[in-house]
């Protein structure tokens, strides 16, 4: 009966130190968290008075496009005058 | 831009310049109502270009420019075209007025297109940030305009008129090799030029514009070459009349 109540305990402590919670594993110390993203830049304001302009749209610049219609226009006239000058002489007959 | 489009109008402008250089009776007044059109549809050009047309998406009123650089680089190569039309015409079947045809449309052809890679220069800075980039559309612009002034050097240079047309005929086939180069390079490399736009893509007015400018340059182009075509033959007519040049005279010992 000794025995029997001795084999009991043992078998009940085995199972006891099976189920005991084992000891805490050390963690190691926690990842550097990302930076947050920085905030959006505001957006941009048509100097025109448009509430929103799209990233990257080129502001201003009429100071080519003139300069485009001018050289278009000045190389037309210059072209019809050189066609001008060298035009054929008439014959005097 | 349909495909068959540019070869319409390519048809037409030949029509034209092949009526007002074959009827004598349309040769004092029709260059002259074309070239009023023409001048009357540059003034209107520039209050369409700059006022009327909405402003581009990204480049804003920058790309007002297209109005004015695109429908000079079509008109190049629209000369282009018919020089070498010529040349092969000259080839075929040896003619004088092919041969001043042909000179006519290169220098035309050089003309419109050096102003408008001037006005694409004007437009880069704003938009690239530089005058000028060594892009393969740029590049192959460059060549084919330098190409086309070589062609105009050797007719200059060569004094017998059979030969300097011959000559000139096959450098003129020559040259127009660099024009395929040129209308692909944008597709073929990497290019910072734009591919070619499509009328799907872009806002109506604005193609309604561009197609404004483009008949706006075919009439100053009709007046041009025709003029041009005149001095030509007034040129070919005085080398033909010139007697021969004096023999060397031997020399007395």
């Amino acid at each position: 009966m000794k025995a029997a109540l001795a084999v009991a305990l043992l078998l009940g402590s085995v199972a006891l130190a099976d189920i005991a919670k084992p000891p805490p594993a050390e963690t190691p110390p926690p990842a550097e968290q990302p930076a947050p993203p920085p905030a959006p830049a505001p957006a941009a304001k048509h100097p025109e008075g448009v509430e929103k302009a799209y990233a990257g749209v080129i502001q201003g610049g009429w100071e080519y496009v003139y300069a485009a219609y001018g050289l278009g226009t000045a190389g037309v006239l210059a072209y019809a005058v050189s066609l001008f000058v060298r035009r054929p002489k008439k014959s005097a007959a | 831009m349909t495909p068959i489009l540019p070869l319409v109008v390519l048809a037409l402008v030949v029509a034209a310049i092949v009526g007002h250089v074959a009827v004598p009776a349309v040769r004092p007044w029709a260059w002259k109502a074309v070239g009023a059109l023409g001048a009357a549809m540059l003034v209107s050009l520039w209050y369409f270009g700059l006022y009327w047309a909405p402003p581009e998406q990204f480049m804003s009123d920058v790309g007002r420019i297209l109005y004015v650089h695109v429908p000079h680089v079509w008109m190049a190569l629209l000369a282009f075209t018919l020089n070498v039309g010529c040349a092969v015409a000259y080839l075929m079947k040896k003619s004088w007025v092919t041969d001043a045809l042909a000179e006519s449309a290169a220098e035309v052809g050089v003309y419109f297109g050096a102003v408008g890679v001037m006005m694409g220069s004007i437009w880069a800075r704003p938009t690239w940030g530089v005058w000028w980039d060594w892009d393969p559309r740029l590049i192959s612009t460059t060549v084919m305009l330098l190409a086309y002034v070589g062609y105009l050097a050797l007719r200059s240079f060569t004094e017998d008129p059979e030969r300097r047309a011959t000559w000139s005929a096959a450098a003129a086939i020559l040259s127009y090799v660099s024009l395929p180069i040129v209308w692909f390079s944008v597709r073929w490399w990497n290019s910072l030029h734009q591919v070619q736009s499509n009328p799907s893509t872009v806002d109506k007015p604005m193609v309604a514009v561009l197609r404004w400018g483009a008949v706006t340059m075919l009439c100053f182009l009709f007046v041009f070459i025709v003029k041009r075509y005149e001095i030509a033959r007034s040129r070919q007519t005085a080398a033909m009349e010139l007697p021969p040049l004096e023999a060397p005279r031997a020399e007395v010992a």
